[in-house]
């Protein structure tokens, strides 16, 4: 369960002092221009970060494009001390006005000539934001997400910050170590499939992982260190890979608070939560190390999970332009899960658990569920600031992967046992291991070029198989495949800024992807109709993908933008599908997406809205079948929605994001229209409506003449009926958390609930054939629905300590 | 706090969720429809117990009980559904292709069920439908069923008793001129499920909400080909125990899962 240990920012009421010119030589005249009549303002607004170097440009009133230039290409020598809140730096945004005067005409009279024209130098006004400034989204569901204030909401993972984009629901059938099954845009991205998940560049969707194709684990993440998310919903980013058909999700660590937070806690279900997180002082938030334990019983039989990660990260400057990152994290956990139980036994009470509603709520049929899973990741980044203001980043990466999960959807129905013996039972564990190397790089010539070219290359090595296990012992006793999969996928991408008008901007790319695979089957029958063979066999595929994506942006008032987006993606093949010199086929996503964004800022204070409907097809979509228990093809899909957001700060009291979304996903009858994105057979299971808060509430309060810092958060999900088979809803879902902390010194107590009104809600509906009444009974062969539970109300503190460790200065 | 956020979300969103008729779109509709059992009498015949056989016996029940389900009710039609001369004609000159011997019925979705197994008295209720239950299932054109005849397994508990451990008790006096051939048959239907089950069983009901389906047993069909004479009647004049190496008894078991063997019939709810 997670408990927010951010720290309090018990030093909001502390002055700001604002950034210092260290070196700052003045602009270039641009040498196109004819000789000035009256002098030209540029007005810059430069993010300063907390080393004190410029990180991005952007012109809020523009001079003319060559003076815009000028401007720009002396404001990336710049060099500041860091703004400072108290002994902190800060990364601010800095709006600074650039002139560019005439030569003042030769006197008449003085004898001393004229001083030399030169450029204004800079005044400084400064506006304190306390958070990194976002690039300019591709989208206006380009969603960049600084967690901030509200880490101080109850999550159970960093999973969960997920939430913080509208539209998106969790659910969890596997247990705590299990991926989520994310449900984001009127997409059932599975745990994965349809959602490109990435890591401070480091992927983490699985090439076919024996769950699923495109299986991501985020539980790994310690959310302490999570400082922003990227949230693209759409294929509308040149950068966006694979698996990004309903989007892309980049976590983007750092830790701003320097020292060491220590944190643990105790709560319901035996759970207990240990963290550690250290940013050394003397170094920026890209510099930390953490380390986070979590164990407990769960919140009904069979939910025990444990598990340790660790991260760091160490950024070095290797030069004035020129810095590194090395970044390595390990994970190891263990979880048991419940998984699925029939609503008429639990109904019926049949369950094998006490007869009253709570205990067969939470019930379970196979006790031999679960997992364990092991990751260790090391990533190498290089980042090269180029003389013109361009940017050179180079990353590598390596993956080690192991995991082994144990599910069983169906009790005892798929089993076709030797003549005489009963089912064995349906119970499948599915392992995978393998590595992942890659690199990932992109160049920007400079701020004068809208220029960015990027390539991915990565390739898997990995071991995927599934195997059914008998009921009684869990001994393996039929392998339902065996694969060696190698796969490589290079990408490159190219992508382009342009404004034609002032009040437009244009921005377009291309992205080219390709894949060979290689799979050695291992379970081939060693038997076929010439006789004896070799129990294995080679299978080779190629495939290639190219997708255009393009927005365009009309600013129609300096707050108000109109942002239109369109593009292609792609979810390559599950290797485990292909056959032997076939052009491997894609899943081809067309998206597009239309609405508005506004925002206004004032000092510390911001609010910022957005809306917008889009509509998207899918060529050929995979929906998660109980009874294989992997995802399988349904043909094509698509939906139409649209969703509204807002997030509004108050200096460093109030943060508030609120969102509700809609989608309507269909499977369109064989040769409807593309262009009705609304005709077809609903898709089960897929929220259609989705709301969310999250809102953070910080202060100080004095308590015996000591000043206490405090904050309360709250967490509020609704989610809307979910479609079911058979034309029906499932019931709404509304969810509260609360917490609440007080700090003094350096000792902060806390508690939070999750599921405040404990209430019993269905965490995963499926509809399906089962058999759980025992290897010999008869079947039921009429699908009926299966569910997951949902955890009931979860209480937690949590004690928090801060050691700063600044070594007093003489 | 839960209730007032529930009305104002049901409120805002109502309107964007299926207009009104609160239906999903996911197409199919739920249902829960009544399962009951009946004896079919034989064509003419004013009771369930007595009937002619097609070789010419006059057979008389005084004892009928059996073992039967669960009962899966098939979207699909029985292949030995009876079909008009034409199309059979059609199926002999193009044959439908089959990807493996595995493909040679499959009934499709399964629209109805009644997944327990339960014992039925085939002359307690002298005609009248014994009602088992509420029946989960899918508002549609049933067009087969298959049931499974099992011996009682503990599940059925003290109900079983009356059966002995066996899946159908048949006891009755066979009369054919002046031969009188009491007999007493007893029949497992041992695993594999493949002979346990009576399948293509050709209906036509139109499953819909609250109402009964009905499973008929037909036991003038079970002894079809019977030949009474050959079974060795006791001087004493006792009942025949029907063994598995007679006749008779290689008869009812086939004929027990042949698909004409029950019928179905549906009763509207009102």
């Amino acid at each position: 369960m997670f408990i927010p240990t951010l720290v309090l920012w018990l030093l909001s009421a502390s002055p700001v002092t604002p950034p210092v010119p260290v070196e700052a030589p003045p602009p270039v005249m641009p040498a196109e221009v004819p000789p000035l009549s009256e002098a030209v303002r540029v007005l810059l607004r430069l993010t300063i970060d907390a080393a004190g170097e410029v990180s991005q440009v952007e012109v809020r009133e523009s001079g003319g494009a060559s003076f815009d230039a000028a401007a720009m290409a002396a404001a990336l020598r710049w060099r500041f001390e860091p703004a400072r809140q108290g002994e902190e730096p800060l990364e601010v945004r800095v709006d600074v006005p650039v002139t560019f005067e005439p030569v003042a005409p030769p006197p008449v009279v003085e004898e001393e000539p004229a001083p030399p024209p030169k450029p204004e130098p800079p005044v400084f006004s400064t506006t304190v934001r306390g958070q990194s400034a976002a690039p300019p989204p591709v989208a206006v569901s380009d969603f960049h997400i600084t967690v901030g204030q509200l880490a101080d909401v109850p999550r159970n993972s960093a999973t969960d910050l997920m939430l913080l984009a509208p539209g998106v629901m969790l659910a969890n059938h596997g247990g705590e170590g299990h991926a989520d099954t994310v449900y984001l845009r009127g997409f059932d991205a599975g745990e994965g499939k349809d959602v490109e998940m990435r890591l401070d560049g480091v992927p983490l969707n699985e090439v076919s992982n024996a769950h699923g194709h495109g299986y991501a684990d985020t539980y790994f993440i310690i959310p302490e260190l999570v400082q922003s998310l990227r949230v693209t919903e759409g294929p509308y980013d040149p950068s966006q890979g694979d698996f990004g058909v309903a989007g892309t999700v980049e976590y983007q660590l750092g830790l701003e608070r320097r020292g060491i937070t220590a944190s643990a806690s105790q709560g319901s279900f035996a759970s207990r939560r240990l963290s550690l997180v250290w940013g050394p002082p003397e170094s920026t938030a890209a510099t930390f190390v953490g380390v986070l334990l979590r164990q407990g019983h769960g919140f009904g039989p069979n939910r025990a999970y444990a598990n340790a990660g660790l991260m760091a990260q160490t950024e070095l400057r290797l030069g004035p332009e020129t810095k590194l990152r090395l970044f390595g994290a390990s994970y190891a956990a263990r979880y048991a899960s419940a998984g699925v139980v029939r609503e008429t036994d639990v109904v019926d009470a049949r369950l094998p658990c006490d007869a009253d509603a709570d205990s067969q709520f939470f019930c379970l049929y196979d006790p031999n569920q679960g997992g364990a899973s092991q990751r260790h990741i090391a990533s190498v980044e290089l980042t090269s600031r180029l003389e013109r203001g361009g940017r050179f980043v180079q990353q590598a990466f390596v993956i080690a992967r192991q995991m082994r999960s144990r599910e069983n959807f169906t009790g005892f129905l798929q089993d076709t046992p030797p003549i005489g013996e009963s089912q064995r039972g349906d119970n499948t564990e599915q392992s995978y291991q393998g590595t992942t190397v890659g690199l990932r790089g992109r160049y920007t010539p400079g701020v004068t070029w809208p220029v960015e070219l990027g390539y991915v290359a990565r390739y898997d090595n990995v071991h995927t198989r599934a195997r059914r296990l008998r009921d009684k012992g869990g001994a393996p006793y039929a392998t339902v495949f065996d694969n060696q999969v190698r796969v490589t996928n290079l990408g490159a991408y190219l992508s382009l800024r342009g404004a034609p008008l002032e009040w437009l901007t244009l921005r377009g790319g291309v992205r080219v992807d390709t894949f060979l695979f290689g799979v050695e089957d291992l379970n081939r029958p060693s038997e076929d109709r010439q006789g004896g063979r070799i129990p294995e066999e080679s299978v080779e595929a190629y495939g290639f993908f190219a997708s255009p994506r393009a927005s365009a942006e009309v600013r129609l008032t300096p707050r108000l933008t109109w942002l239109t987006s369109a593009g292609l993606g792609a979810r390559s093949s599950d290797a485990a599908g292909l056959s032997d010199a076939e052009f491997a086929p894609y899943a081809r996503v067309t998206s597009g997406e239309t609405g508005l964004g506004w925002r206004w800022s004032e000092g510390p204070s911001s609010l910022e809205l957005r809306g917008a409907m889009f509509a998207t097809r899918v060529s050929q979509d995979l929906v998660f079948s109980e009874t294989t228990g992997r995802n399988q093809p349904i043909g094509p899909s698509q939906r139409l929605g649209a969703f509204g957001s807002a997030r509004f700060t108050w200096e460093q009291h109030l943060d508030v994001q609120a969102s509700l979304a809609w989608a309507r996903a269909t499977q369109p009858v064989p040769g409807a229209s593309p262009w009705k994105p609304w005709d077809g057979a609903v898709l089960p299971y897929i929220p259609q409506v989705l709301g969310r808060v999250d809102a953070s509430w910080r202060g100080t309060a004095t308590v015996a003449r000591q000043p206490v810092g405090w904050s309360v958060a709250l967490g509020h999900s609704a989610i809307g009926p979910k479609p079911l088979p058979l034309d029906r809803y499932s019931e709404s879902i509304f969810l509260f958390d609360v917490a609440a902390r007080a700090r003094w010194r350096a000792v902060e107590l806390g508690v939070s609930v999750e599921n405040l009104l404990d209430a019993r809600w269905r965490e995963s509906e499926f509809n399906y054939v089962s058999n759980f009444r025992g290897p010999d009974a008869p079947a039921s062969l009429l699908a009926t629905r299966h569910f997951s539970a949902g955890a009931p109300r979860t209480v937690r503190g949590t004690l928090t300590v801060y050691l700063d460790l600044q070594e007093d200065r003489p | 706090m839960k209730r007032c956020s529930r009305r104002a979300f049901t409120w805002m969103l109502g309107g964007a969720l299926a207009a009104g008729c609160g239906l999903s779109g996911t197409g199919g509709r739920s249902i829960t429809f009544r399962m009951g059992l009946r004896t079919a009498s034989a064509p003419g015949e004013p009771t369930v117990d007595t009937f002619t056989t097609d070789t010419g016996w006059r057979v008389t029940l005084t004892t009928a009980r059996l073992v039967l389900g669960p009962i899966y009710l098939f979207e699909k039609a029985s292949p030995l559904q009876p079909q008009a001369l034409l199309r059979r004609l059609g199926d002999v000159l193009l044959p439908t292709a089959h990807a493996h011997e595995g493909d040679f019925f499959s009934g499709g979705h399964v629209l109805g069920e009644w997944d327990r197994e339960v014992v039925f008295d085939l002359l307690a209720d002298a005609g009248r439908a014994r009602v088992l239950g509420r029946s989960p299932g899918i508002a549609g054109l049933a067009r087969s069923l298959s049931l499974l005849l099992q011996p009682p397994s503990s599940a059925l508990g003290a109900e079983a008793d009356v059966m002995g451990g066996r899946s159908l008790v048949l006891e009755g006096i066979a009369t054919q001129a002046q031969a009188r051939v009491p007999f007493r048959v007893a029949m497992d239907f041992p695993p594999p499920v493949e002979l346990q089950r009576v399948d293509f069983v050709p209906i036509e009901v139109d499953l819909d909400d609250e109402g009964l389906f009905v499973l008929e047993p037909r036991p003038h069909r079970w002894f079809t080909g019977a030949r009474f004479d050959r079974l060795t009647v006791s001087a004493e004049g006792g009942p025949v125990e029907v063994g598995p190496d007679t006749q008779v008894y290689r008869a009812l078991s086939v004929n027990v899962r042949r698909f004409d063997a029950f019928t179905g019939a549906w009763e509207p709810g009102v």
